[in-house]
């Protein structure tokens, strides 16, 4: 199988040293954290509990690995074949994305070996984290079924790998219940801090908020990711992925123009529900107007105009503007805007270890992906299963 | 039975999910008024004189860490402090107007009637008991913090610098105290009695008597009454509460309430998100299929007028021939017919395939 | 679409976006800056006038103007018109001569000529002098020049009361004028249909704010038909007289006619300390002079008739000139007009007239400024007062009769002949003034020297209460104060603010007899009895304000012992370590 070679043979490229000490710090930092506990290595305090480790690693984390069922209901449940060579990264990228949130969520919570507890000891059932963490210990079940048929072609099992392929439509199913549940409850977790988060970001439809950016979130991570797959692992796809690619391209950019447009009209919406225009025109409303400007109106139309010009490259970049502007909303609503009422010197800003650790789950993840994609059949298809789709 | 299995799957994730919605007690027209019998603390801010003795009861009562600074330095309370890991209570001086005298405000577990930590905790580690007290138990925490994030008072605190078995810190209201028949710590040693235990309904009764008899000294508000659902610990001050560190922008909304629409909302998406998903699935897959069928009705015509129109030509060919054939030789003829009759049948299947190819598309569905 | 088209849409379009965010960023601070109108302390200015006559004809559009009128004054004084004009300058001339007090004309119903006034007099002028090369102010190149949100200057005007030192000044100063009283006191003169001097004291109709109340009064058929305001009153009569005197040529009157002269605090302080000398020289000549008696029975809902007995609430005399030299003016009492409270307004039902303030209410509703009761408990906020007064209920007297007595005496027999006639009320209630004793003082016998408490003495040795040197610094306090004397009257009365909720006597109850020994919260519906003395002694302590402070004046005198400084009263217990 020419597919399975190492693309770039013998040495290592700059970008994989740079991992490698990204690695090492991460080792380094995680040995701190369990000796010295959180205190050691972040600057939470009891005004502010969580900090980029919930803001980044689990928010944007979640938010980011939307893609996974974003692509597959365009392709399973809505019938638009078309986009089927793109499934399969998408998942990995969502397996992967929920993995590393519920693996940097041992290093933020201060017991992590009782992560289980909720679900299997003492079940708050009142907690919306309750619900964020029982539907992404099953929806990480899911992602991890819906992804197996990758791992088991390439272990060769194929009774195992066909019987699973068969819960493709439930499973898709059950993923976008799930997907609607915890994405919008990482949202609803606000709702209970009204005091404490900014009026022109709180809101009674924070869930609804979560949930609808969420879909460009996922769809613009496919992209996103697409893109930089292609850069380094063009030699690994197959004619069904590339067609699907840019299928994916324009075919998502249109859907995520519309729903960037819906968005923003339910922010106008809880805008005028709660009549907070009068913010606006304060420090905080310019920020709040370059957060939705900037990285929703902005991108919506450059969306759109990329996919009436059939313009890929720019709905590349638009993409990566959209990403970041998730990043940026959420970073927004739990580190920015909450706790604006406290004093400079009693805000948050997150030390260095912080980064450390977010980076190095990135990287993990990085390295996790390139693993998977150079060695079982995700850009291209498993020469043995072909029949099975044509 | 694909389908059976999975309506017995999403009926189970329903049931599942189905159950915070109903022990959020937002629904429905009850009110959650207390528990009846609950105790809780009465603060005047008029007779408290900042002696910090409640901190140092406080301190003793719960065997907390000593303070780097002793309780009888009263100079901490130039800057303002609050609880932390160490300390449950804290008492912060104000001077609401300059040259009057300070006024002092005690912050701890205002223990909420309807507790936000209590709502937010994922593991059910907070309880509300019948005494009133607001309880932490550290042997299910996962040490998530989201209490701390919902507390509305900013009360608890955690124990950060523990890297195993961190707790979050706050107030019992010294509840095992209050099983034994004591009063809480604080309670009892404040010189002034500016902490006065009893029954929750006792101390509103107290408070507004106190504002009633002395309507020049107290505002006509007593805190916690109403605040997040209303506390147990409650406050009457004669400066306003905003100016001694104390938010008045809170509302009376309980914590509970402000979560109980996005959980009443997850037995809909349970319940309607797979029919709506199914339907769509089988809607799109109808109208592959129909169009599936279309196109294979009218490929399966075009073949059919193909080879009716190849058998035609071949038949008006063949009479041709033979007539021709009544001119040549007969194994000659016989010969050429059967070559050009092969390259016409060739032909129409070619035409067919054609045909047949580009309605094709849909192959897929024939694998579910 | 051709490439660098394409590149030019989305230029265009972040271009917009980029437009739109620095838009957002400079209206964003302005518009929150917009609340933060705080001046900083110190900038108070008594001359401060917020223009906005226009808000009368429409709503206003502009931030209101903030003028500085004696700022212009000093500066058009300095000019060479002003020898001529004088004020002059900005004020109109009525026909009678007079200064008006309008800026330029008085103000019309149409906006837009209204608006010209204030533009055309302010700009013009200010651009004139720019001209000139002066010093002057904005000259219109931007509305925000004056229609400023935030002035920078807080207002510190003050008002004028014109109390009877100061009134008696006046007085003095016209004695021999023809005019007399009616120098400042005007009343209406039906007959010549207009306003005539008010020579006589008794031609005075009172205190001006009766006829000139806060806004003009416009009645119709009735003459006069307008009213000035107080404001337009005051300034009118007074300023143009003032201005008139301190002006005239070899005039040695130093009659303020600037803002500052009359609302400054500093110069209202400097003349109060000028009037109450004069007046401290003048004696009774001080008292303004309405007729009114040295003392009086108050007019109650019972009306006087000979022989009437069984008085059910008795007669209460009334010392009204010891009164009038505790107040300003005649207005802290008779704040409406100089007739009898009951005739109309505060009827013993209550009218809509009086605010349905019912007599019983005007006499005695503890939170009012001007009823009896009220003023009273305004005077026990005073330090030596408050101490007692201020600590159980907010020293409200105690219930029952015995509150009633010091006020309200009770008459033996029938009521004498001739009482429906006021100089036999009088007579009546000098006669019980006078009759009025002090109680006998007490003497040392009658205080305990030490008192020991030993209420938390687990930890702390007992504490040993100086009793009798307290009540003695009490006692001095307030020895020389002629309403504690009217009021404490039963020889124990002043035991009674520590020894409170039980009738005054020699040995009063112990207060461990009401106060539990433990606090048993709430139910108790009484403070424990930890709380109680800590409540009596730091309560006492910090009403007076001497928490933590040297208040004897003997030599080598400690300070009271501060809240906070258990040692202070209490010795800790050998071996027992106080937490700290």
């Amino acid at each position: 199988m020419s597919h399975s070679t190492q693309t770039n043979k013998g040495g290592m490229s700059p970008l994989m040293v740079v991992g490698g000490i990204f690695l090492l710090l991460g080792l380094w930092l995680t040995f701190q954290r369990f000796y010295g506990g959180l205190g050691a290595v972040t600057n939470l305090d009891d005004n502010n509990p969580w900090g980029i480790w919930i803001g980044f690693d689990l928010l944007c984390g979640v938010a980011l690995a939307a893609g996974g069922y974003t692509t597959s209901a365009a392709c399973y449940i809505f019938g638009m074949k078309r986009f089927h060579g793109a499934v399969r990264p998408a998942i990995l990228t969502a397996f992967l994305g929920y993995a590393l949130v519920v693996f940097a969520l041992h290093y933020d919570v201060g017991r992590p070996w009782r992560l289980p507890y909720p679900i299997f000891v003492s079940p708050g059932t009142t907690s919306l984290l309750f619900e964020v963490g029982l539907c992404v210990f099953l929806y990480l079940t899911v992602l991890f079924i819906e992804y197996s048929p990758v791992a088991l072609e390439w272990l060769g099992q194929k009774r195992l790998r066909n019987a699973v392929h068969k819960l493709t439509l439930v499973l898709t199913i059950f993923g976008v219940v799930l997907s609607t549940l915890h994405q919008s409850s990482l949202g609803a977790l606000f709702l209970i801090a009204p005091s404490k988060l900014h009026p022109l970001w709180y809101s009674s439809y924070l869930p609804l908020f979560f949930f609808v950016s969420s879909m460009f979130a996922g769809m613009s991570m496919v992209i996103f990711e697409g893109t930089i797959s292609h850069k380094n692992f063009h030699d690994k796809m197959d004619e069904d992925h590339l067609s699907a690619s840019e299928n994916v391209v324009l075919g998502f950019a249109k859907a995520s123009c519309v729903v960037m447009c819906g968005y923003l009209a339910l922010k106008l919406f809880g805008l005028a529900m709660d009549d907070n225009w009068h913010y606006l025109g304060t420090g905080w409303g310019a920020w709040f107007l370059f957060e939705l400007l900037g990285f929703v109106a902005l991108p919506a139309l450059l969306y759109g105009i990329g996919a009436r010009e059939k313009n890929v490259k720019l709905i590349r970049w638009t993409a990566a503007l959209s990403v970041l502007g998730i990043v940026l909303n959420r970073f927004n609503i739990s580190l920015v805007a909450f706790n604006y009422h406290l004093p400079a010197s009693e805000r948050y800003f997150p030390s260095w270890q912080e980064i450390g650790i977010s980076i190095f789950v990135v990287t993990v993840g990085v390295f996790a992906f390139r693993f998977i994609v150079t060695r079982m059949p995700i850009f291209y298809e498993h020469p043995d299963y072909k029949e099975s789709h044509h | 039975m694909q389908r059976r299995t999975f309506l017995k799957l999403i009926g189970s994730a329903g049931l599942g999910a189905a159950l915070p919605a109903a022990t959020a007690k937002a629904a429905g027209n009850k009110a959650f008024t207390g528990y009846p019998d609950a105790m809780g603390v009465l603060f005047d801010a008029t007779k408290c004189i900042g002696c910090r003795k409640c901190e140092a009861a406080c301190n003793e009562v719960n065997e907390l860490p000593k303070p780097e600074k002793p309780f009888d330095d009263l100079s901490v309370m130039n800057a303002k402090r609050r609880t932390d890991a160490k300390t449950y209570t804290v008492v912060n001086k104000f001077v609401p107007v300059d040259g009057r005298p300070p006024v002092f405000a005690k912050t701890q577990c205002n223990h909420c009637q309807e507790p936000a930590c209590a709502s937010a905790c994922f593991v059910k580690a907070f309880t509300k008991t019948p005494e009133g007290a607001v309880v932490y138990d550290a042997s299910v925490c996962v040490g998530c913090r989201y209490c701390m994030v919902a507390c509305p008072f900013s009360v608890p605190a955690y124990e950060y610098d523990e890297p195993l078995t961190p707790r979050v810190m706050k107030c019992t209201m010294c509840h095992p105290r209050i099983l034994e028949g004591k009063l809480p710590g604080c309670v009892e040693i404040c010189p002034k009695q500016a902490l006065l235990f009893g029954k929750r309904s006792d101390l509103i009764k107290t408070a507004w008597e106190r504002i009633g008899n002395e309507p020049g000294r107290y505002l006509p508000h007593v805190y916690g009454e109403k605040e997040m659902g209303g506390t147990n610990w409650l406050y009457i001050s004669g400066a306003p509460f905003q100016q001694i560190g104390m938010r008045e922008d809170l509302g009376n909304t309980p914590a509970p309430e402000l979560t109980s629409g996005a959980l009443a909302a997850v037995p809909v998406v349970v319940g309607l998100w797979p029919v709506l998903l199914t339907g769509i699935y089988a809607v799109s897959k109808r109208k592959d299929r129909v169009a599936k069928e279309e196109r294979e009705a009218a490929v399966a015509e075009a073949v059919t007028a193909a080879k009716e129109k190849a058998a035609a030509k071949l038949a008006d060919e063949l009479k041709k021939a033979e007539a021709a054939g009544k001119r040549l030789a007969d194994a000659e003829a016989r010969k050429a017919v059967e070559a050009y009759k092969q390259e016409l049948e060739e032909k129409a299947k070619a035409a067919a395939a054609a045909a047949d190819e580009s309605g094709d598309e849909s192959a897929d569905e024939k694998k579910e | 679409m051709e490439p660098f088209m394409r590149k030019k849409t989305v230029a265009l379009l972040c271009s917009v976006f980029i437009a739109a965010v620095a838009v957002a960023g400079l209206v964003g601070p302005e518009a929150a800056g917009g609340s933060q109108g705080a001046a900083p302390a110190g900038t108070g200015r008594s001359d401060l006038i917020l223009i906005d006559a226009l808000s009368a004809l429409a709503p206003l559009e502009e931030a209101k103007v903030a003028f500085l009128h004696d700022k212009h004054t000093e500066a058009l004084a300095k000019g060479k018109d002003w020898a001529q004009k004088g004020c002059l300058t900005c004020h109109p001339q009525e026909k009678d001569g007079t200064m008006g007090l309008a800026f330029k004309k008085p103000v019309g119903a149409d906006k837009a000529a209204a608006r010209d006034v204030f533009h055309d007099g302010c700009i013009s002028c200010h651009k004139s002098m720019a001209a000139a090369g002066e010093k002057t102010g904005p000259t219109g190149a931007a509305c925000r020049d004056c229609h400023k949100k935030d002035p920078g200057v807080a207002d510190a005007r003050q008002d004028v009361v014109v109390d009877r030192n100061l009134h008696y000044r006046h007085v003095k100063a016209y004695e021999k004028d023809d005019k007399k009283c009616g120098v400042c006191h005007h009343r209406w003169d039906e007959k010549a249909g207009k306003t005539v001097p008010a020579v006589k004291e008794t031609e005075v109709p009172g205190a001006c704010a009766y006829c000139h109340l806060d806004k003009p009064v416009v009645q119709k058929g009735v003459k006069p038909e307008i009213i000035r305001s107080g404001r337009q009153a005051a300034h009118g009569e007074c300023v143009s007289c003032h201005y008139k005197r301190a002006t005239e040529p070899g005039s040695k009157i130093e009659s303020p006619y600037t803002c500052g002269g009359c609302h400054d605090a500093a110069s209202q302080a400097k003349a109060a300390e000028k009037s109450k000398k004069a007046a401290a020289e003048a004696g009774d000549a001080v008292r303004m002079k309405r007729g009114q008696p040295d003392a009086a029975l108050v007019a109650g809902s019972v009306p006087f008739k000979a022989g009437a007995k069984n008085l059910p609430i008795g007669v209460v005399p009334f010392n009204h000139k010891a009164h009038e030299g505790k107040v300003a003016t005649c207005q802290a009492c008779h704040h409406g007009s100089l007739d009898s409270c009951s005739a109309s307004c505060h009827t013993v039902a209550g009218s809509k007239k009086g605010g349905w303030v019912t007599l019983e209410q005007a006499f005695h509703k503890r939170d009012a400024e001007r009823s009896c009761v009220g003023c009273h408990a305004k005077a026990q906020q005073a330090p030596g007062c408050v101490g007692c007064h201020g600590i159980m209920n907010n020293g409200k007297s105690l219930e029952g009769k015995s509150a009633c007595a010091p006020c309200h005496k009770a008459v033996d027999g029938p009521l004498p002949a001739g009482i429906e006639e006021a100089p036999a009320r009088q007579a009546m209630a000098a006669a019980l003034l006078k009759a009025r004793t002090a109680p006998a003082a007490l003497t040392d016998d009658d205080i305990p020297e030490k008192v020991t408490i030993k209420v938390i003495s687990d930890k702390y040795e007992p504490s040993e209460f100086p009793h009798r040197k307290i009540v003695r610094a009490m006692l001095e306090r307030i020895k020389d104060d002629p309403m504690a004397s009217a009021f404490h009257n039963g020889q124990y009365t002043v035991c009674a603010s520590c020894h409170h909720n039980s009738p005054a006597a020699k040995y009063p109850p112990s207060c461990a007899s009401c106060h539990a020994a433990a606090d048993t919260g709430a139910k108790a519906g009484r403070p424990a009895l930890k709380a109680a003395y800590h409540g009596q002694c730091m309560g006492c302590h910090t009403k007076m304000g001497i928490e933590g402070k040297v208040y004897s004046s003997a030599p080598g005198a400690k300070a009271v012992p501060a809240n906070t400084q258990c040692e202070g009263c209490h010795k800790v217990r050998a071996g027992q370590a106080v937490k700290q």
